[in-house]
């Protein structure tokens, strides 16, 4: 006995984890989505999501470059709402049941409508897999419309997705639809090129005046041909110059990746700035759902790389206080700001108003002593949403009452609509930080024929894209409408 | 509670409708809650494919539009605005995706319409203003075939609760000096011999009016004078006394709290 402990040799020291412990939750195998339990670990600042599947072993992946940033913003969670409705029972457990089901913890800010699969691109990237498979018919898309309303009472966005929506011949009618039952906004998300070229459209899309969600990578070509498999500057800005021409107001929507744009942020944002068609930037880290280029789960792109990527390529124009958490969804999932653009000036409202004050809800339960602090506290719940659309009324109403006591505003809705900008960074969940606690408290659901609001990133992750697409094109390969 | 007879008063209050004041104050659907409310009365009242609607009051179209388009019907708008009946059937022509709507003018105290050939009438905020609400009523129900569908969502104003201030054309604009209460619509309704009657509290959507109004105020206050529009309202300015709106504004908020202003949907059906 002796021999073999003196073998073994060294002092019996207990040693520290090189982690901190943060917290339990759920989430799916990467590999067979089967749901596991999954820790949530800080390391070097860094925080990371680390899961066992009995099948598939250990997976690891970062979910946030930045952990202090990561925990400031647990305050901002306000308490959801709940919806009319809902769409399924609460059977196996989240996220098996979606959706909505009655333990879902917020009702719907933005819905998306994916009215076909196919596009006119083929990208390396693209997390709806986008190629052969259905196409909704008018009526589907209707019937999906009353079952949002059914169930929201008073919608407030509905985004045309795809494949890529504008292909679609029903898709002026579709967004009438959407207009005609009072839902507060449509958005189209497209790559563009329909609007870069086809001037009837372009006709009716302003008639009808949409907010465009306009793709846009970046401003170097080599960009476009690794996310998007093909040189679309010229197309971009010809659509956007279009645009601004007809008056339609859009929003620039850049996928994030590392070695590819991560550097260009602060360039995309400033060109938004500037650009007339332009009301906001949306930055998304790539999703690595559907199709992705190959990516290392613990190098990835997270919502702290593009705050940092705007502070240090905007000469100063932004700093980090800038950016704040949205408390509609869970905090971790999204970040926005605004600024008020008035010729070279550019102003964040956070520099106006200390929008921490209004919307930690967890540190401040008193609503600071100014006159108004309970509008501007829905004002600001109103901008700091998942539903809030950049060029619409609702939003530029907003903001000037957010505005009241820190910027003397003497402008109608109208002037304010050209002039408030939205920042926002959203970081949707792949297979490796799915996260049942946010998908519980998400706020953007995919719509579905049958009746159900899938909330995205449940539906990108667990199997629901997959099984909604392949019962959609196998009942219109029987000649039916789903 | 003032009394607004006469061809007069009725022309008045479609001019106010018209006016780029009301515009901008309202925007493009003049009543709480928009089309989302137009929506929920078109779902109770179960209008369908291919039957005939008459939408009394109907302004610039944009409910008749949006219901015919929705709910696949065939929708006649009548309404006593000439200017808005032009701009309803300009934009009727021009609209993008087109709808089985057409407008006449006319008095809706005296539709110039066939008697008992539509499935469904309905009145957006339109019967508070209306002079004669019991012959307004009886004709809504007689242009109903039997088993159709009367649909009504008006503003509601328990009696004795109007604010003085309001007691006049401002009032009238806001759809509040001639309103009932809950229960009158309902009474109303009842005493037409409709049966089946349904209401529903939409009062809600009052709260949100009354912001979307303030809004509009502290824009138009600093609009003023450099709008060329608004001098077309000259004379609107004249009918509408000076009023501490903001302060207005809180005590309308503060009565819809309270239950004495309110907005309801009323349905009822025309016994078959």
């Amino acid at each position: 006995m002796e021999d073999s402990r003196s073998q073994l040799g060294g002092p019996r020291t207990k040693k520290d984890a090189d982690y901190i412990f943060h917290e339990l939750t759920r989430s799916i195998c990467p590999k067979c989505k089967r749901v596991i339990d999954a820790q949530i670990i800080i390391r070097d600042n860094r925080v990371y999501m680390k899961k066992r599947c009995p099948d598939h072993g250990w997976f690891e992946g970062i979910i946030s470059s930045d952990a202090k940033m990561y925990v400031d913003s647990v305050g901002f969670n306000k308490p959801g709402t709940i919806p009319l409705d809902f769409s399924t029972q609460v059977d196996q457990g989240c996220p098996l049941d979606c959706g909505l089901c009655p333990e879902h913890k917020q009702h719907i800010c933005l819905a998306l409508i994916e009215v076909n699969t196919g596009c006119n691109l083929n990208c390396p990237i693209c997390f709806a897999d986008a190629g052969a498979g259905y196409s909704l018919t008018l009526d589907q898309v209707e019937t999906m419309l009353d079952r949002y309303v059914e169930t929201e009472g008073n919608p407030e966005v509905v985004q045309f997705s795809g494949g890529e929506p504008t292909l679609h011949p029903d898709l002026p009618a579709m967004i009438q639809a959407a207009m005609d039952r009072g839902i507060g906004q449509a958005m189209v998300n497209t790559n563009g090129i329909r609007l870069a070229r086809d001037d009837r459209f372009l006709d009716l899309m302003a008639r009808l005046n949409p907010v465009i969600y306009f793709q846009f990578d970046g401003l170097r070509r080599e960009t476009y041909k690794t996310i998007r498999g093909e040189d679309l500057l010229d197309t971009k800005l010809q659509a956007l110059e279009r645009m601004a021409k007809v008056g339609l107001d859009a929003v620039l929507v850049a996928a994030i990746e590392y070695d590819v744009n991560i550097d260009e942020v602060g360039a995309i944002l400033e060109f938004g700035l500037e650009h007339p068609a332009v009301r906001g930037v949306v930055l998304q880290p790539v999703t690595h759902v559907g199709r992705h280029i190959p990516f290392d789960p613990m190098h990835r792109v997270t919502i702290p790389d593009v705050i940092h990527g705007i502070v240090e390529q905007t000469g100063g124009r932004f700093v980090l206080e800038d950016f704040v958490p949205v408390p509609c969804c869970f905090p971790t999932c999204q970040v926005n700001s605004y600024v008020y653009v008035d010729e070279e000036q550019v102003t964040p409202l956070p520099r106006l108003l200390k929008i921490e004050d209004y919307l930690d809800y967890i540190t401040n339960v008193a609503l600071p002593k100014v006159p108004d602090a309970a509008q501007i506290r829905q004002a600001l719940e109103g901008l700091w949403s998942a539903s809030a659309v950049p060029g619409s009324d609702k939003t530029a109403g907003q903001f000037q009452c957010a505005c009241g006591p820190g910027l003397d505003l003497p402008y109608g809705i109208d002037h304010l609509n050209k002039h408030i900008f939205q920042i926002a960074i959203k970081d949707f969940l792949d297979p490796y930080t799915f996260n049942v606690k946010q998908v519980m408290k998400c706020c953007v659901a995919v719509l579905v024929p049958d009746g159900r609001a899938i909330p995205f990133c449940a539906y990108n992750s667990v199997g629901y894209r997959e099984q909604v697409r392949e019962e959609l094109a196998e009942s219109q390969r029987q000649g039916g409408n789903g | 509670m003032a009394e607004y007879k006469g061809q007069e008063d009725k022309a008045c209050c479609a001019a106010l409708y018209q006016s780029h004041l009301a515009r901008m104050l309202l925007g493009d659907s003049l009543h709480p809650g928009g089309l989302r409310l137009t929506n929920r009365l078109g779902r109770l009242m179960r209008l369908s494919g291919h039957t005939w609607v008459a939408d009394l009051a109907s302004g610039r179209g944009a409910s008749a539009h949006a219901v015919a388009r929705t709910f696949h019907c065939k929708v006649v708008g009548i309404e006593y605005g000439r200017e808005a009946v032009a701009e309803a059937r300009f934009r009727a022509f021009h609209a993008p995706i087109p709808a089985d709507s057409w407008f006449v003018q006319g008095d809706a105290e005296a539709p110039p319409l066939k008697p008992a050939i539509f499935d469904g009438v309905f009145a957006e905020c339109s019967l508070s203003m209306f002079p004669d609400k019991k012959l307004a009523i009886s004709q809504a129900v007689s242009l109903l075939k039997p088993g159709g569908r009367l649909g009504i969502s008006d503003v509601t104003v328990e009696p004795g609760f109007l604010p003085k201030e309001l007691d006049n054309s401002l009032g009238q604009m806001l759809c509040v000096t001639g309103a009932l209460g809950v229960e009158g619509y309902a009474q109303l309704l009842s005493e037409a011999g409709l049966v089946r009657i349904y209401r529903e509290d939409a009062s809600e959507y009052v709260a949100e009016l009354l912001a979307k109004i303030k809004a509009g105020l502290a824009a138009i206050s600093a609009f003023t004078g450099t709008v060329q529009g608004l001098e077309q309202d000259r004379q609107l300015g004249q009918l509408v006394p000076a009023t501490d709106w903001n302060g207005l504004v809180e005590r309308l908020d503060q009565a819809v709290s309270a239950g004495h202003l309110g907005y309801w949907l009323y349905i009822g059906e025309k016994p078959g």
